[in-house]
């Protein structure tokens, strides 16, 4: 895998090297015909559209607050045309940008943000200067349906970052009054084509709009299952971590990006949740129980969707675990491996065993993620990936600690070794990482 | 004119055509709806984007059941509207067809309904906006004129093919608003 930043840093230095003897223009000429040409990303341009849009997302909100100060000197039907204003002022900018083909991406997203913001106003504006009530589930979902299509008008981003948060407030507010989510998945389908788009293009935005759809999803997620089957939950959120990382890793293994992969960082992040959760007796001993919703409240379509889900996200981590394995990438199937494990879990405690079986099942593996993770730090010389490691340890044991019975001596002998590995592996990574360097 | 600039003046026009035709059924349920005055519990709450306004509590309770029809959680209903002794306005029963000769309001059952019980519908009306620095001064002439009267505040709604249009709230017999003429 190449390093943009190390080759970066290797072109910075040839000219130096040249003028000292120490290559001769020919070797450096192979290196760079060895290395490649390297895209200088500038971060200036990102900076600019965030602030920007931030900057029309001020001016939506702020014109929005102006007329909900419900001015009752102005007339009725002066309000109500003053609500269509910024909405034909925004359009008119959306309809300029694409007649003149601007290509400012600043511009693009500002007018779109500006656009929905104008478009949520104006519907809120009419609905209280007129007293019309409406329903709040039935305003979120015009309102991002109609402001949608402006994601691959202007083929811009942040639109598509409000839209998810706009339905993922919907998918909360159906289910909560007599609704069902599951439109939510196939509303949120509707950016997948823009998303590819922007995968196929190799932008950054692609991933930042991966991790957005993400956590979008690990919401609508807990709102929408019914836990129609005890322990549904485990898999589908075991499954999903999973899918989380092991995507990131499949997707963007070989990225040259500047940014970290933050789907990566989130599915770590959920495997590692989960994982310490289900260490846990009382995870398994409640199983089942941990729900706000009586039998007699579940309807049939909503236990066959998750049904649906359940299998959908395991048959997604499957065929991700399976593509690990072909590739031998075997750090990224042990962590994508968390549902195989929840589900021998479940199986346990479906087979009558303790609580405790199933418990003791995840702190092991949540040891075997641990140590696997201090072995891929030392191996690759990374002190951040060996530190985090040793911290799953930790932990661990001390969890367990806190639930089990231990005499402090074991305790207190066992932090110590603990602190005396934090200290040695770091003292040992960090002699060879200044060796490394000194060779270099 | 580009495709894509032609598609997104389109989009505005929905955009705008949206807000434009939820006014217009408004104001035609205004003009042709069948008025009834609901008893009304008004207080001010705070919403960051709504800023103040006046939210009211109606009696949604279910006068008459039978237990027929079986109404579960949630179920889509027709209200039909029928008259108190004092003239208000309270949900009578519930039907799952559609009446022919009577006010109703389209809306949804609160829990399964049981005889005996209390059995409540989701009434699609609870909010009266005014200008925010007046709802305090409403909230308060309420709890003064409910320390001597306990009737004559309410809210009047119409009603169009089970659809409900909010038009005034009162109190004492007067529209709030004229408090502050």
């Amino acid at each position: 895998m190449k390093n943009a930043n190390g080759i970066r840093w290797l072109y910075s230095q040839l000219p130096d090297l040249i003028d000292r003897g120490v290559i001769d223009t020919s070797t450096a000429s192979k290196l760079k015909d060895h290395y490649g040409e390297v895209k200088y990303e500038s971060k200036l341009p990102s900076m600019v559209t965030i602030f920007a849009s931030i900057g029309a997302a001020c001016i939506g909100l702020g014109i929005i607050l102006l007329f909900a100060h419900n001015w009752d000197m102005i007339p009725r039907w002066l309000r109500a045309v003053l609500a269509f204003i910024p909405t034909m002022l925004t359009g008119l900018l959306v309809v300029w940008t694409l007649t003149k083909n601007k290509k400012s991406v600043a511009l693009r997203e500002s007018v779109a943000v500006g656009n929905m913001l104008s478009v949520g106003a104006m519907i809120s504006l009419i609905s209280q200067t007129y007293q019309i009530q409406g329903d709040i589930s039935s305003f979120l979902l015009t309102w991002m349906l109609v402001c949608v299509p402006l994601v691959y008008l202007l083929d811009v981003t942040l639109p598509s970052v409000l839209y998810l948060a706009g339905i993922t407030a919907w998918a909360g507010v159906a289910q909560m009054r007599f609704g069902n989510a599951l439109l939510f998945f196939p509303l949120s389908l509707t950016i997948f084509p823009y998303w590819y788009s922007t995968l196929k293009r190799k932008q950054n935005t692609a991933q930042w709009l991966a991790a957005v759809a993400c956590i979008c999803y690990t919401i609508v997620i807990g709102i929408f299952l019914e836990n129609a089957i005890p322990g549904a939950w485990i898999i589908v959120y075991c499954s999903f971590c999973a899918a989380m990382y092991l995507t990131g890793s499949y997707i963007w293994s070989r990225s040259e990006l500047l940014w970290p992969v933050p789907l990566k960082r989130l599915g770590i992040l959920g495997v590692v949740v989960m994982s310490y959760i289900l260490t846990f007796n009382d995870t398994w001993d409640k199983l089942g129980y941990a729900v706000g919703k009586t039998l007699d409240d579940y309807l049939q379509i909503d236990a066959v969707a998750d049904y649906i889900v359940c299998v959908l996200c395991l048959l997604t981590t499957c065929y991700l675990l399976i593509r690990m394995i072909q590739k031998r990438n075997y750090f990224e199937t042990i962590f994508g491996s968390l549902p195989l494990v929840a589900i021998f879990g479940l199986i346990t405690i479906a087979s009558g065993a303790s609580a405790y079986l199933p418990a003791w099942i995840f702190s092991a593996y949540v040891l075997v993620i641990g140590i696997t993770t201090i072995a891929s730090g030392i191996k690759n010389a990374r002190l951040g990936t060996t530190n985090a490691g040793i911290f799953l340890v930790a932990l661990l044991l001390f969890i367990r600690f806190m639930e089990e019975d231990v005499p402090i001596i074991t305790r207190a002998v066992v932090f110590i070794v603990i602190g005396i590995m934090f200290l040695l592996t770091n003292v040992r990574l960090a002699r060879r990482l200044q060796g490394g360097n000194r060779e270099s | 004119m580009n495709l894509k600039a032609m598609v997104s003046i389109a989009v505005i026009a929905v955009q705008l055509a949206i807000p434009a035709f939820m006014l217009r059924n408004h104001l035609n349920i205004l003009a042709n709806g069948e008025l009834y005055r609901f008893k009304a519990e008004p207080f001010d709450p705070y919403d960051a984007m709504r800023g103040r306004y006046m939210v009211f509590s109606v009696d949604n309770e279910v006068e008459h059941y039978d237990g027929s029809p079986e109404v579960g959680n949630g179920q889509v209903v027709f209200a039909v509207i029928g008259k108190d002794n004092e003239g208000f306005a309270v949900i009578d029963h519930v039907t799952l067809s559609r009446p022919d000769n009577a006010g109703y309001i389209k809306t949804v059952a609160y829990y399964d309904f049981l005889p005996g019980n209390k059995n409540r519908v989701a009434l699609p009306f609870n909010r009266f906006y005014m200008n925010e620095y007046k709802t305090k001064r409403a909230q308060k002439l309420y709890f003064d004129h409910t320390k001597t009267e306990e009737s004559g505040t309410y809210v009047t709604v119409r009603v169009l093919n089970g659809k409900t249009a909010v038009e005034n709230l009162y109190l004492a017999d007067k529209p709030i608003e004229k408090y502050f003429d």
